[in-house]
């Protein structure tokens, strides 16, 4: 080192430094007499006597990251649960007015499988292959994906001579915003039918 | 308190009146006021206690000292505010009442501008001359509380130097016209 740096080491030695209080020395040694007596210390200002550092706090400050992963998916799951809500919301709008999309329909008479229909459109047309012609009480619809149990108009063909229903599922449509408050339990709707007579017909949804 | 309980409370404060005041000063000159460096100090020494407990609670290095003082500080700066904290937390000589009564220097003017200067250098440049100059530690030691290389730590501690060295030797041109 040149001798302008000793010259400047020098000056810097000779600045006087504030100087540690007494009373901070004194605090200091009760603690390490608290810390040796029974190692436990109760973290707080000597200045303000506010409790500074829980386990929990330490932690945190320890690990920053820690503290910011927990933001971080916070945030995430408000906003996942926002877009939910807002998509909800907008079904319950819509209800009645646009009909739903199911990934699947399946139509059961008597809790049998009489006909499955995969990724139906908005409003779904069931040819006439599909449509079932059986000796049933009940028919009911299962929409596969629940949060599109939608209500459905069906269209009864005809009557066997026993008097069991043919049911041929025009299309279905949303009417009944109310399903929506319960996609998974059973409902009850009216079959609109081609014949003269007008008859009502338990349907079920799932 | 029990006799081995006593002779442990005894090192440290023997420790502490050994490094007491140096470990205080740098936390002084990172923070903003003597108050908050004393908190800082006893957060420090609770937290070196916990550290030294598979040590038998021995004293720590004064290197892993000033280390430990270093993350509290930066925490400390976090918690202020990095912006307000860099305007203050550049050593805090300014206080001049009890800073500046050393009648060795033969110049206040000079001795005033060094410290203006000091204040100014880089945190980098002004953490390895605080420590060297206050903390009285060695480069070796300077480099393992900071995490860098004691060659580092070197080239820090005389390019502080030579920035101070030139700022007075252009003061005292401007001074004498």
């Amino acid at each position: 080192m040149d001798n302008s740096l000793l010259d400047i080491e020098k000056s810097l030695k000779k600045l006087k430094m504030p100087e540690a209080s007494d009373t901070a020395l004194w605090r200091l040694e009760d603690l390490v007499d608290e810390l040796a007596s029974d190692g436990v210390v109760a973290e707080q200002s000597p200045q303000t006597g506010e409790h500074r550092s829980g386990e929990w706090f330490n932690k945190l400050q320890r690990q920053p990251r820690l503290l910011f992963y927990s933001v971080a998916a916070c945030f995430l799951a408000c906003m996942g649960a926002g877009f939910y809500g807002f998509d909800q919301a907008a079904q319950r709008t819509n209800a009645g007015t646009e009909v739903a999309k199911a990934s699947e329909l399946r139509m059961q008479a008597d809790d049998k499988l009489i006909s499955s229909v995969s990724a139906p459109e908005d409003v779904v047309q069931i040819n006439r292959e599909d449509s079932a012609s059986v000796n049933a009480s009940t028919m009911s619809m299962e929409f596969v994906r629940s949060d599109t149990v939608v209500e459905m108009l069906a269209v009864e063909e005809g009557f066997s001579e026993d008097r069991n229903a043919f049911f041929r599922v025009e299309r279905y449509s949303v009417l009944d915003s109310d399903i929506y408050k319960d996609p998974t339990s059973g409902h009850t709707v009216t079959l609109q039918q081609t014949s003269n007579e007008e008859r009502r017909a338990p349907v079920t949804f799932f | 308190m029990n006799h081995s309980a006593r002779m442990l409370s005894d090192s440290w404060k023997v420790w502490l009146s050994e490094h007491g005041k140096k470990l205080l000063l740098y936390a002084r000159s990172r923070c903003e006021s003597m108050e908050d460096a004393e908190d800082i100090m006893q957060e420090s020494i609770a937290r070196l206690w916990r550290y030294q407990e598979e040590r038998a609670h021995v004293p720590p290095d004064v290197p892993l000292a000033f280390a430990t003082m270093r993350h509290i500080i930066l925490d400390y700066g976090r918690k202020v505010g990095r912006r307000h904290k860099n305007n203050q937390k550049i050593i805090n000589f300014t206080a001049q009442d009890d800073v500046w009564t050393d009648p060795a220097l033969e110049d206040d003017e000079d001795a005033a501008a060094l410290r203006k200067e000091l204040s100014g250098l880089s945190e980098k440049l002004r953490e390895v001359v605080t420590l060297k100059i206050w903390g009285e530690l060695t480069f070796a030691e300077i480099g393992k509380a900071l995490n860098i290389s004691q060659n580092t730590a070197a080239s820090r501690y005389r390019y502080g130097l030579e920035a101070l060295s030139q700022a007075m030797k252009a003061k005292k041109l401007q001074r004498n016209g």
